[in-house]
């Protein structure tokens, strides 16, 4: 058991290293890429549509940051077995490490870019308070949340292929029903009650309110997602345990 | 009988891999297949392609299981002989080896211990900390095999992989892999060079379309695999 987790953790740095010394700009990349995303959201949404309003970009990031880390994970960790399909013929290990290493490797960056966000959100106007000290149970949280999402599409899509061809789709749909860019509570009550079923998008308004409300995250719904986050991982882990030697047949 | 390695018992195995909507069906991989082998014994197995000879190693390396049947190997550790698996090459030659042995089941400290022999047996010299993304694929083969062997399980299972590399290199290797196969290890070797099975082999397995056709000493096995094989007058 120690022994895997030591594994995901040397192939997720692993994997870190070699995407540094693969581009030319190595690290920079994680932050520009946010940055790039961003900026399309910001065109669009403040300059063209004018629907922004103030403190739009702190708003529009503190979704964004989160979410990139979310997106790219479930949509890396369903292609994962595929990914190793070589190594899983060859040797046996534990199929939950792959969408695991995917999540961690996700996790690192999100990091290196969450301090960014925080170092941009106080020369823009929001200095440190105290409620950022909640900022570590509002990460575990969404690390539960990813993680538990990610290995559940990691499961399923072996045995689904044709899923692929609209899981990206549903992830665009997906983030666009999280109120990235904009506020739900500006909706009618009757919508934001849908909107509240949308766990990514509770999870964004968690961050919201430590980050730019100054104020502590609703305790109710931090527990909830993360017992989400549990179930949907002890889920996965069960089914990866019974499941663990059909992969290489399923895959091959 | 604590002295078994390896017991497989009844096995069957059907493969259905999957398929387009609406194609059913699978193929007979292995059938009632069942086989013993003693710890510090070789066994070989010989059949044409497709026999199930792969699929058998497989079985008993613990990566896949068997629909009926039973497999074990008494809490040892059993794997394949694999050149190369999960290699990530824009990682240097160093970085793979310690991954290949962590996914091979070693520790990261034993791995990181065995380094200098694998370096040294692959005879990369600089290019072992280079990536392996500038390695021709005999270098790549090299690295490899020096991993592979220095990761050493309780028992070793090769396909058909007894040499890598260039002339020289191939002779070495070989060389190394005969002293492990008969110095005191549990070994299963498929494999269609009937030299190397005469030479390594204790016993032998002949396997046609997935049934056992013979199991016995090495001499008598081969023999009636090779008429078999002879086309019929």
């Amino acid at each position: 058991m120690t022994h895997y987790l030591e594994l995901i953790r040397y192939r997720a740095l692993a994997e870190l290293k070699m995407e540094l010394s693969r581009l030319y700009l190595g690290m920079l990349w994680w932050v520009f890429e946010p940055i790039l995303y961003m900026t399309a959201f910001y065109v669009v949404f403040d300059l063209l549509f004018q629907r922004g309003g103030e403190g739009f970009i702190g708003f529009l990031l503190c979704g964004l940051v989160p979410w990139k880390w979310f997106g790219s994970a479930i949509s890396n960790a369903s292609k994962s077995l595929d990914a190793n399909a070589a190594l899983i013929r060859q040797v046996y290990v534990p199929k939950i490490i792959f969408p695991a290493i995917v999540v961690l490797t996700g996790f690192y960056k999100f990091l290196v870019v969450l301090v960014l966000l925080m170092g941009f959100l106080w020369v823009y106007g929001y200095p440190p308070n105290s409620a950022w000290v909640a900022l570590p149970l509002v990460v575990l949280v969404n690390f539960m949340l990813v993680l538990g999402g990610a290995s559940l599409m990691a499961f399923f899509m072996p045995f689904l292929p044709d899923l692929k061809m609209v899981l990206d789709n549903m992830l665009v749909l997906l983030m666009f029903l999280s109120g990235i860019f904009f506020d739900i509570r500006q909706l009618s009550v009757e919508q934001q009650g849908w909107f509240e079923l949308n766990p990514v998008a509770t999870l964004f308004t968690l961050y919201r309110t430590v980050l730019l409300d100054a104020e502590w995250p609703l305790w109710g719904d931090l527990f909830g997602l993360g017992l989400l986050g549990l179930v949907l991982f002890v889920m996965s882990f069960t089914l990866f345990r019974r499941y663990d030697r059909v992969f290489p047949i399923v895959i091959g | 009988m604590s002295d078994l390695a390896v017991a497989v018992d009844k096995v069957s195995l059907t493969l259905r891999p999957r398929k387009a909507l609406g194609r059913t069906g699978g193929h007979v991989v292995l059938s009632d297949v069942s086989l013993s082998l003693g710890r510090g014994n070789t066994l070989g197995i010989v059949g044409r392609n497709g026999a199930g000879k792969s699929t058998l190693l497989r079985l008993i390396a613990g990566i896949i299981k068997p629909d009926k049947g039973t497999v074990s190997c008494f809490g040892l550790r059993a794997s394949l002989l694999a050149l190369n698996a999960g290699v990530l090459p824009h990682l240097s030659g160093r970085d793979n080896a310690i991954m290949s042995g962590m996914l091979l089941g070693l520790s990261r400290r034993s791995i990181e211990g065995l380094l200098d022999q694998i370096k040294e047996f692959s005879e990369l010299g600089e290019y072992f900390d280079q990536p392996v993304s500038t390695y021709s694929t005999g270098m790549r083969a090299r690295l490899g095999f020096s991993t592979a062997l220095q990761v050493d399980p309780d028992i070793i299972l090769i396909d058909e992989i007894l040499g890598v590399g260039d002339a020289e290199f191939r002779l070495k290797s070989r060389q190394a892999l005969r002293e492990k196969i008969l110095s005191d290890k549990t070994v299963v070797l498929v494999s269609h060079e009937q030299a190397a099975i005469r030479a390594l082999c204790d016993r032998v397995l002949w396997i046609e379309q997935g049934r056992v056709q013979e199991l016995g000493p090495v001499e008598e096995v081969m023999c009636s695999y090779l008429k078999a094989l002879q086309p019929k007058p």
